[in-house]
């Protein structure tokens, strides 16, 4: 188990290597894009950033849009284009490893379950060093910035630049929400998309998690679960009932569902390649 | 060439790519048009309010590229999956498994990437415009296409020639609406075998009109609002101020650059 582990670690990274770099550059697009409009507020208001505001700009989410409000809605390119990005990253390799390599592997292995729990971790690995990614790009924007670290958020700053429509100073909520939810529910989306591309294609898939995602940032529900990843769809910043601690309980309930129907699937499955239509 | 053309339509057209863009198509507009047809059925007095207020703006404000809804944005979002599923890596799929050398025995190669080009062309523009004809039958049925009631804060109040022409001539625009979406959704798809001829990822590939959406989504925000008419978004929509000869044009723009790389770049390599 650890050898398939380290198999899917090794050539997972290098298979993505071009993959992680656009993703890096992306990155640096958005943190300098975050640099600019965050700075150009406080030259304008004198006010100070803090740290938070900065992870607040980039994991903070699309601003609220409320119900039959549709003509001030403009899509949130740069956040979608992280959720894109480990999508497009997490939902290839499974599958041509399976019709390459990894059938050899899974040979070796003696074991399909194994081979789809090794994949698993992968993807939660996979997904985790992306937000590692985001999380070190993002302090080391505020850093240069010379931002505080206040341990709050800045209240002109969230709605002023980062569109949140109130603030909430509860630390425990403010760190859950904005570190905590959008790595648990990125992870569930991705063991879903996952198991997506397993039974069907890939690129259904990505359409299966990207659809979610993205009719998230449009409607407020509780059914569309990025909508727990995002600070500015939580009830404690606007008018919604969406709450971090159902958020915890549907995106663990995703992700086990999805292992699982995922493990049955795989266990009777041909592995052999077909010639496919997409 | 007429024979290789008709190969490669029917494959085009024949798939299961082709089914499933269809059906992202079709849900988009059902998710749209039911909750409108339920409401008039729903409502006791059909025939003074609630028809009145669908008849504000004639036939325009609920047919897709005029209605502002979530299905709408969803529709824009995802055209470039929608255009590239039927046909966008057909190239690839064909020199992975040794199709094109056979082909190529057989018929010049030049021939053969024309024809593969015009099939991606017509394949993911009827990817594009098969839903909104759908949905213009099914609007069809609730509001006639030249009632223009009251269009005082509709979709069509914009004060533009290309909105005046639509209320002067509805057909005609119909017409031309159809055709800009069928040309763009054309286009868009033959982003993806631009893309073929530098990977052979077929994820990469299939998403590449994807992303080319996603930039010109982007673009916008970092230009003045009077250069939003050169964006899909507007011109393809009736709520910016594009017209038809900007999409007309961009189209061409997208088509050369693609034919140049795609039919003219691929002629030069080796197929083995």
């Amino acid at each position: 188990m650890i050898r398939l582990l380290r198999y899917d670690l090794v050539c997972g990274f290098a298979a993505n290597i071009k993959k992680i770099v656009m993703f890096v550059i992306v990155m640096i697009l958005y943190n300098v894009i975050a640099y600019h409009e965050i700075m150009a507020f406080c030259k304008g208001t004198g006010i100070k950033p803090g740290m938070l505001d900065y992870f607040c700009y980039v994991l903070g989410g699309p601003k609220y849009i409320p119900e039959n409000m549709l003509d001030i809605y403009e899509i949130p390119v740069m956040w979608l284009m992280v959720q894109i990005m480990i999508a497009y990253i997490i939902g290839y390799y499974a599958i041509t490893d399976l019709h390459r390599y990894g059938q050899h592997i899974l040979l070796r292995s003696e074991s399909r379950i194994k081979w789809w729990i090794s994949k698993i971790i992968w993807n939660v690995i996979t997904v985790l060093s992306m937000y590692a990614i985001v999380f070190l790009m993002t302090f080391i924007t505020g850093y240069i910035s010379g931002a505080e670290c206040k341990g709050k958020l800045t209240e002109e700053i969230c709605v002023g630049v980062c569109k949140l429509s109130s603030v909430t100073q509860n630390e425990k909520l403010l760190y859950i929400e904005l570190f905590i939810m959008p790595v648990i529910i990125s992870v569930s989306i991705s063991i879903l998309q996952m198991t997506v591309a397993l039974i069907t294609y890939p690129i259904i898939g990505f359409v299966v998690s990207q659809s979610i995602t993205f009719l998230s940032t449009i409607y407020t529900t509780k059914i569309l679960l990025s909508n727990y990843a995002m600070l500015s769809h939580s009830r404690y910043t606007c008018f919604s009932n969406i709450v971090y601690s159902d958020g915890l309980i549907y995106g663990f309930i995703v992700m086990i569902i999805s292992i699982f129907v995922g493990s049955i699937y795989f266990n009777h499955v041909d592995i052999l390649p077909k010639n496919k239509d997409i | 060439m007429r024979r290789i053309l008709k190969i490669e339509y029917e494959r085009s057209t024949h798939n299961l790519g082709m089914l499933l863009a269809l059906l992202m198509g079709i849900g988009c507009i059902l998710y749209q048009v039911i909750p409108v047809i339920l409401r008039i059925i729903e409502s006791k007095d059909i025939y003074k309010n609630t028809y009145t207020s669908f008849t504000r703006g004639g036939f325009y404000n609920l047919w897709l590229p005029g209605y502002l809804d979530g299905s709408t944005i969803y529709y824009f979002y995802f055209i470039g999956i929608i255009v590239a599923l039927p046909f966008g890596i057909s190239y690839v799929r064909d020199k992975n498994s040794g199709y094109i050398k056979n082909i190529c025995n057989r018929v010049e190669k030049k021939k053969y990437l024309k024809a593969k080009f015009i099939s991606t062309f017509i394949s993911g523009g009827c990817a594009a415009v098969i839903p909104l004809i759908i949905d213009f039958l099914i609007v069809r049925l609730i509001i006639p296409i030249d009632c223009f009631e009251d269009i005082k804060g509709t979709v069509l109040n914009g004060i533009t020639d290309w909105n005046a022409f639509i209320i002067q001539h509805s057909y005609i625009a119909f017409v031309i609406i159809l055709l800009m979406w069928f040309c763009f959704g054309g286009a868009l798809a033959t982003i993806s075998l631009m893309a073929s001829a530098f990977s052979s990822n077929y994820f990469t590939i299939q998403l590449s009109p994807f992303f080319f959406m996603m930039i010109l989504f982007y673009l916008p925000s970092f230009l003045p609002d009077s250069y939003g008419k050169y964006f899909p978004y507007n011109f393809l929509s009736l709520f910016g101020k594009g017209n038809p000869f900007i999409c007309f044009v961009e189209i061409t723009l997208i088509l050369i650059v693609t034919y140049v790389a795609f039919v003219i770049g691929e002629t030069r390599k080796d197929i083995l």
